[in-house]
């Protein structure tokens, strides 16, 4: 990405690419692509799912440039469609499965399970550290709405207002809920913060 | 025991939150460098790039040349010929055309006329009044009997939900 484009707000470039400079979508792409796969892999938790998945979202996002509102950030609008995208990906993932003896659970439906994606391929190696793990498991274990915001927060890098307008809760409650999770998350990590 | 004020409390927390999310954000995960080119190369065609001006670039430059190249074509052959011949030439190209159109169409320009002469005849006030009052009086009843059949669905329903409420006084009972 030039200088130039470093410096240029997200809703310009948008301007510029709907106007035919198709090329400056790539330097929207170098901008989001980090947090973007970050986020993903941190609710997937494969890092070819979230590259793939990443990839995907920049097609929507692109084919749909033109229906962008700039009166709301660009940045809120991708991680919406990056939402979306990677919960329907963790529901295909989902496998529905009924005991042979027909028992389900207390409340009478089939048992979930959902398919684990162990990381293999070039970057295998570097999820083994066991902070690394230490800090995936702590994440996973989360509720799923605390999850949620704190990988928005992390590893989207979006602010409580983006994060507030995105799931479409008042910013209190955000807040509320981070700090939430982060007690969580340091109860759960405790060793790895007093190094 | 020590006294902490509001701020040290807020700063404390501050500082915990920024240790957490540095440990957090420890572990990243590196993005593959032919990332963006993928993306860039896996963008399909899209109907705003239509839209926007640069794609009119080579169509627009097309035309002014194919223009160019008739109005050069035009001089060029009209050098060695009256410039009244050409204008003729045109205007019998214009008249084929024309003539084409209404040909294929089934209809001449005799037909026309017939047809304005019948409908001067048959259109008077009163029956452009009468047709008026008919295409009202027919919307009137198609929308009264859409309507009647949703009251008949609400009128449906809402004895359903009395029903319904008058079986659950009823175990209530039991």
């Amino acid at each position: 990405m030039t200088r130039e484009a470093e410096q240029q707000p997200d809703e310009d470039l948008v301007a510029l690419v709907l106007r035919g400079e198709q090329e400056r979508f790539g330097d929207l792409v170098d901008r989001y692509q980090s947090r973007l796969i970050n986020y993903l892999y941190r609710l997937l938790r494969n890092v070819e799912d979230a590259h793939e998945l990443a990839q995907e979202v920049f097609v929507k996002v692109y084919q749909a440039l033109d229906r962008y509102d700039p009166r709301y950030k660009f940045s809120t609008w991708i991680f919406r469609v990056a939402q979306n995208a990677a919960i329907d990906q963790i529901r295909k993932r989902r496998v529905y499965f009924l005991s042979l003896d027909g028992r389900e659970d207390r409340d009478g439906e089939p048992r979930e399970w959902e398919l684990p994606s162990p990381d293999r391929g070039p970057y295998g190696h570097l999820r083994n550290t066991e902070r690394g793990r230490a800090i995936q498991g702590a994440i996973d274990e989360l509720p799923w709405e605390h999850r949620e915001l704190i990988v928005l927060r992390h590893f989207g890098e979006l602010s409580y207002d983006e994060i507030a307008t995105l799931k479409e809760m008042p910013l209190g409650t955000v807040k509320n809920k981070l700090f939430r999770a982060r007690q969580m998350l340091k109860e759960k990590l405790a060793d790895f913060l007093t190094d | 025991m020590e006294h902490r004020t509001p701020q040290d409390t807020d700063l404390d927390a501050d500082l915990d939150a920024d240790r957490l999310h540095q440990l957090l954000v420890s572990e990243p995960v590196p993005v593959d460098p032919a990332f963006q080119a993928r993306v860039m190369d896996s963008l399909p065609a899209v109907g705003w790039e239509g839209r926007a001006r640069r794609a009119w670039r080579l169509p627009v430059a097309a035309l002014v040349l194919f223009v160019a190249g008739a109005a050069t074509f035009a001089a060029s052959s009209g050098a060695g010929t009256s410039g009244a011949s050409l204008a003729g030439a045109l205007a019998a190209l214009g008249q084929l055309f024309g003539t084409g159109l209404l040909a294929s169409s089934g209809l001449l320009w005799a037909s026309w006329q017939g047809y304005g002469l019948l409908l001067g005849e048959v259109l008077t006030v009163g029956t452009v009044v009468a047709f008026g009052v008919m295409v009202v009086s027919l919307y009137a009843f198609l929308f009264s009997m859409i309507s009647r059949q949703r009251r008949q669905v609400r009128e449906a329903y809402e004895l359903a939900g009395r029903v319904r409420d008058a079986h659950r006084l009823d175990r209530r009972d039991d």
